[in-house]
C-alpha cells in the first residue's frame, strides 16, 4: 500500500504536468484532440488521486505505524472516525486532500464543460493543472504523506486531543472545499483574460463557482467558531488567531466579489475590477492553507520546521504576476460599458460595499502580519491580537451592517430625494424603536445601543423589501400574500436569496454585539452539595465521578440547573486525562437556550474536596449559529435551480436576469 | 424642504438611545480587571491567547497580579506598563501607539482612506458631469423600476 500510494502520487503530478502543458498548447493551436486529451489527463488525475488518497486511509485505519504520518496523527486506540480524519490532521494530508479535491472540482468542470465554453477550457483546464502540479510538487518531493520511519514504533502520537472530536471530522474538509473552489474563478477568469473570450459567459461561470466557494466558507468558519465555543473552553467562539484570520479574508473578498460581479452583468462596468478581485481571492486562498498548514505566524519558530514556505511564496508571486500581465495585456478590451449616472446609484454604493469589504480585509490582513513585519524591522517580538482586530474592525463593522440596509434602498441608476425618504422613513423609525426596546430592556452602553438599532434598521428594510415585492406581485395577480412572496423570491432568486443571507448577517451582528458585551463570568470554589449563583441561575454541585476508557480518564462534575427555585437543566462539564498527552482537556457543558447559553467549564479540584468552576452566561450566542445557518441557506437558494420551471425557461429567466436593464 | 421634517424627526429620535448609551455608570473593580486582563496576551506559549480568555495557571496568576493592582488605585496605563516592564512587549493584546507599531493602528484607516479616494475616482470617471438628465425623467411617481418590470414581466407571460 506505501508503493501504491507513492507510485500514484508521482503519476499524478505526470498527469498534471501533462495536463497543464498539453491544455495550453491545444488552446493555442486551438487543436480539439490535444483539448481532448488534456481533459481526459484532468478525469485521470482525478482518478489517481483517490488511490493515493484510498491508500492513505488504508494505512491509517490498519495502523501502519511505519509510515510517519501514520505514527505521528494515528494510534492504535483511536477510534476508527478520528484514524479517518487524520487524514486531514497533519501537513502532508492536508495538501493531500487539496490535490484531491482540487483534481475532484476540476473533474467536475470538465465534464460540465465537454459543450460549453469551449474557448475557455484550453487554458482553464491548463491552470486547474498548474495548480495541482504546484501541490503535487510539494507532494512528492518536499512532504511526503508516504515517507516511512528507519524503525517501525509499537505505536503513534495520535492525534491531538483537541482536534478528537466531531468538529474536527467536517470542519477543515469544509474550509477546504471553500479554499479550494476559490481556484475555479480563478481559472474560468485568467481562461478568460487568455482567450481574449471577455463577453459574460465567464462572468457567470465565475459568480456561479465563487457563490458554491462562499456556502463552503461560511459554513466551514462558523463550524470552526463552533468548535472553538466547545472545545477551547473560554467561551468565547472567536479569538482573531491568525488560522481564523485566513479562513476569513478570503470569504470577504469573495463576498465582495459577489457583490460587484453584479454591476459587471448588468452595466458591463468594472470589469478589471473584478478580476482583480477574483486574483486576490485566489491569493488568499492558497495563503490561508499556508498559514493554516506551516504555522509560520503562530509562531515564529515553526517557520524552520516547514520547509514549504519559500514554495508558497514564490507560487503566490508567480500566480500574481502572470495574471496581472493578462489583466494589463487585455485592459483596452476591459473597459466600462456604460457610464454611472449617480454618487446615489445603486453601482456607486456596490462600489462602497467593495470598498468597506476590502478595507476589512486589509485591516485583518496587516494585523495578521504585523508581528513577522515589527520582528524584521525593530526586532521586537509583539502581540496583535483580539484588543487590536475588535477595535479596528468595530467601525468598519459598523459601517458594513448599516450599508446592509441601506444600499438596496437606492435604485440602480439614480435615486431621486423622493423616493430616498420614502424608502428610508419606516426603516429608520425600526431602527429607533429597536434601540428604545433595548433601553428599557436595560442596555445602557453606547456601541451595543448603536448596534442594535442599526440591526433593527437593516431588518425593517428587508422586512420591507419582501412586503412591498409581495404586495406588487399581488396587484399584478392576485393571489394569497404568501403565495405571492413565495413566487416573488423564486422569481428573482439572486436578489431575494441576497436579502435572504442578510437577513442571517443582521443576527450574527447582534448575536455578536450581544454574546460580546453582556457576557456574565465568574469563578466559583465550592464543595458538593454546595449553591452558587450567576446572572439568572442557581447551580447546585452534586459532586464528582471518575470514569476511565481505554484513550484516557475523565473526571465528571453534575450539577442541577435551577431557574426561580425549579430545576431547568443538568450540566456535566469533564476534564479528559488523555494517556498520550500530558495537558488535561476541558470539555465544556453547555445549556444552550434562544436568550443565552450557560457554559460551564469544570476547572480543576483539590485534596480537600474543594471543586472551582469557571461559568459563563453568554447572551443570544445562539442567534449566531442560526444567522450563519440563514446565510448558508440563502446562498443555497440563490444556488439551486428552481425544481418548478423547465430547462427553457430557466434559461430564459437567466437570460433575463442578465440582460435587466432597468428603463 | 418642510418635507423632510419627518425624516428629522426620525433622526433627531434615534439619538434618544445614544443618549442612554452616553450616561454609562463607571465601572466597578471587577469590570476594570475584565476590561485589563482582555487587553493582555498570557505568557504561557499557547499562541496569542488574551489572559481574560486562557485557561491555564499563568492566567490566574496574572490575574491576580492586575487585580492587585486595581485595588492599589493604579491607572490602566500604569498597569500596562508595568506588565510590559515585567514579561516584555509581546504581553500588550495591541501594539502600542509609539514608534514603527503606530503603523499598525494607523495603516487600516490610511487603507480605507485610500481606498474612499479611489472610489470616489472611480465614480468621477464612470460619471461624466455633461450629462444632467433631469430627475423626474429616471423616477416615474408611483411606480419604481422594479415593480414595473414585475408588470412587464406578467404581460408578457
Amino acid at each position: 500500500m506505501i508503493e501504491l500510494g507513492q507510485y500514484c502520487l508521482f503519476a499524478a503530478l505526470v498527469l498534471s504536468a501533462y495536463g497543464m502543458a498539453i491544455g495550453a498548447f491545444g488552446g493555442v493551436r486551438k487543436s480539439l484532440p490535444l483539448v481532448r486529451s488534456a481533459e481526459n489527463a484532468v478525469v485521470a488525475a482525478f482518478g489517481i488521486l483517490v488511490a493515493t488518497s484510498v491508500s492513505l486511509w488504508y494505512l491509517l485505519l490498519t495502523d501502519q505505524f511505519g509510515v510517519q504520518y501514520v505514527a505521528q496523527y494515528s494510534a492504535a486506540k483511536m477510534p476508527a472516525v478520528y484514524k479517518f480524519a487524520a487524514f486531514w490532521g497533519g501537513q502532508s494530508g492536508s495538501l493531500l486532500l487539496w490535490a484531491l479535491v482540487l483534481s475532484f472540482f476540476s473533474c467536475l468542470v470538465v465534464v460540465q464543460n465537454r459543450h460549453r465554453n469551449r474557448e475557455l477550457m484550453p487554458f482553464t483546464v491548463s491552470i486547474l493543472m498548474g495548480i495541482l502540479l504546484f501541490f503535487t510538487v510539494l507532494l512528492n518531493f518536499l512532504t511526503n504523506p508516504f515517507d516511512v520511519l528507519a524503525r517501525t514504533p509499537m505505536d503513534g502520537q495520535g492525534l491531538n486531543p483537541l482536534l478528537q472530536n466531531g468538529y474536527m471530522v467536517i470542519h477543515p474538509p469544509a474550509l477546504y472545499l471553500g479554499y479550494i473552489s476559490l481556484s475555479l474563478p480563478f481559472a474560468f477568469a485568467i481562461a478568460a483574460l487568455i482567450s481574449g473570450k471577455l463577453d459574460t459567459s465567464w462572468i457567470r461561470t465565475t459568480r456561479r463557482w465563487t457563490l458554491i466557494s462562499w456556502v463552503f466558507l461560511t459554513f466551514g468558519i462558523a463550524l470552526g467558531a463552533m468548535w472553538a465555543y466547545e472545545e477551547l473552553g473560554w467561551g468565547g467562539y472567536w479569538a482573531w488567531d491568525p488560522v481564523e484570520n485566513a479562513s476569513f479574508m478570503p470569504w470577504l473578498i469573495a463576498t465582495a466579489f459577489l457583490h460587484s460581479v453584479m454591476i459587471t452583468e448588468k452595466k458591463g462596468m468594472l470589469k478589471t475590477w473584478n478580476f482583480i478581485l477574483v486574483l486576490m481571492a485566489f491569493e488568499l486562498s492558497i495563503f490561508g492553507t499556508f498559514i493554516t498548514r506551516s504555522g509560520v505566524i503562530s509562531s515564529v519558530h515553526s517557520f524552520a520546521l516547514s520547509n514549504l514556505g519559500p514554495f508558497f511564496v514564490v507560487f503566490l508571486a508567480t500566480t500574481a504576476l502572470f495574471s496581472v500581465f493578462w489583466i494589463f495585456y487585455r485592459s483596452p478590451q476591459l473597459r466600462s460599458e456604460q457610464r454611472m449616472k449617480s454618487f446615489l446609484s445603486r453601482e456607486a454604493s456596490f462600489l462602497l460595499n467593495n470598498w468597506l469589504f476590502l478595507s476589512i480585509c486589509f485591516a485583518v490582513f496587516w494585523g495578521t502580519v504585523f508581528p513577522i513585519l515589527s520582528e524584521w524591522v525593530q526586532g521586537e517580538k509583539i502581540s496583535v491580537s483580539a484588543p487590536f482586530f475588535n477595535n479596528v474592525n468595530l467601525p468598519l463593522g459598523l459601517a458594513l451592517l448599516i450599508l446592509t440596509g441601506v444600499c438596496p434602498l437606492i435604485a440602480w441608476r439614480k435615486a431621486s430625494a423622493k423616493n430616498f425618504r420614502r424608502n428610508f422613513l419606516y426603516p429608520l423609525a425600526a431602527g429607533f424603536a429597536t434601540g428604545l426596546v433595548a433601553v428599557v430592556l436595560g442596555v445602557r452602553s453606547l456601541i451595543p445601543l448603536v448596534f442594535f438599532s442599526a440591526c433593527g434598521f437593516v431588518m425593517a428594510t428587508i422586512f420591507f423589501e419582501f412586503y412591498k415585492g409581495a404586495r406588487a406581485r399581488q396587484g399584478i395577480r392576485p393571489t394569497g400574500f404568501l403565495v405571492a412572496l413565495k413566487d416573488l423570491a423564486v422569481m428573482n432568486k439572486r436578489r431575494y436569496g441576497g436579502f435572504i443571507i442578510h437577513a442571517g448577517v443582521v443576527l450574527v451582528f447582534f448575536g455578536i454585539i450581544a454574546s460580546s458585551f453582556f457576557r456574565l463570568e465568574e469563578n466559583f470554589n465550592v464543595r458538593q452539595g454546595e449553591f452558587f449563583k450567576i446572572g439568572d441561575y442557581t447551580l447546585a454541585f452534586k459532586g464528582l465521578t471518575q470514569r476511565s476508557d481505554p484513550e484516557k480518564d475523565v473526571v465528571t462534575a453534575r450539577l442541577d440547573v435551577l431557574k426561580n427555585g425549579a430545576k431547568v437543566a443538568e450540566v456535566q462539564p469533564e476534564k479528559h486525562f488523555h494517556h498520550k498527552s500530558e495537558q488535561p482537556m476541558t470539555e465544556v457543558s453547555i445549556r444552550p437556550t434562544l436568550k443565552e447559553d450557560l457554559y460551564v467549564v469544570l476547572a480543576g479540584w483539590d485534596q480537600q474536596g474543594v471543586v472551582s468552576f469557571h461559568v459563563f452566561v453568554n447572551p443570544m450566542v445562539q442567534w449566531i449559529w442560526i444567522g450563519i445557518g440563514i446565510m448558508v441557506l440563502g446562498g443555497l437558494f440563490v444556488m439551486f435551480p428552481t425544481p418548478k420551471l423547465s430547462a427553457a425557461q430557466a434559461r430564459r429567466t437567466e437570460e433575463e436576469e442578465a440582460k435587466d436593464v432597468a428603463a | 424642504m418642510w418635507r423632510l421634517k419627518p425624516a428629522a424627526v426620525v433622526l433627531a429620535l434615534l439619538l434618544i438611545p445614544v443618549a442612554f448609551g452616553l450616561a454609562a455608570d463607571v465601572p466597578t473593580e471587577k469590570q476594570r480587571v475584565k476590561a485589563l486582563t482582555g487587553n493582555l496576551v498570557c505568557t504561557c506559549g499557547c499562541a496569542n491567547i488574551i489572559v481574560a480568555n486562557c485557561d491555564c495557571g499563568q492566567a490566574a496568576e496574572m490575574t491576580k497580579e492586575v487585580a492587585a493592582f486595581v485595588r492599589a488605585g493604579k491607572a490602566d496605563a500604569e498597569i500596562y506598563q508595568a506588565f510590559e516592564k515585567k514579561y516584555g512587549p509581546a504581553v500588550l493584546g495591541a501594539p502600542k501607539l509609539e514608534g514603527f507599531n503606530v503603523l499598525a493602528w494607523v495603516l487600516p484607516f490610511v487603507g480605507l482612506g485610500l481606498g474612499a479616494v479611489i472610489v470616489v475616482v472611480v465614480i468621477r470617471k464612470l460619471h461624466p458631469r455633461t450629462t444632467q438628465e433631469p430627475e423626474a425623467e429616471l423616477t416615474p411617481p408611483e411606480i419604481d423600476e422594479k415593480y414595473r418590470r414585475l408588470l412587464d414581466e406578467e404581460l408578457s407571460e
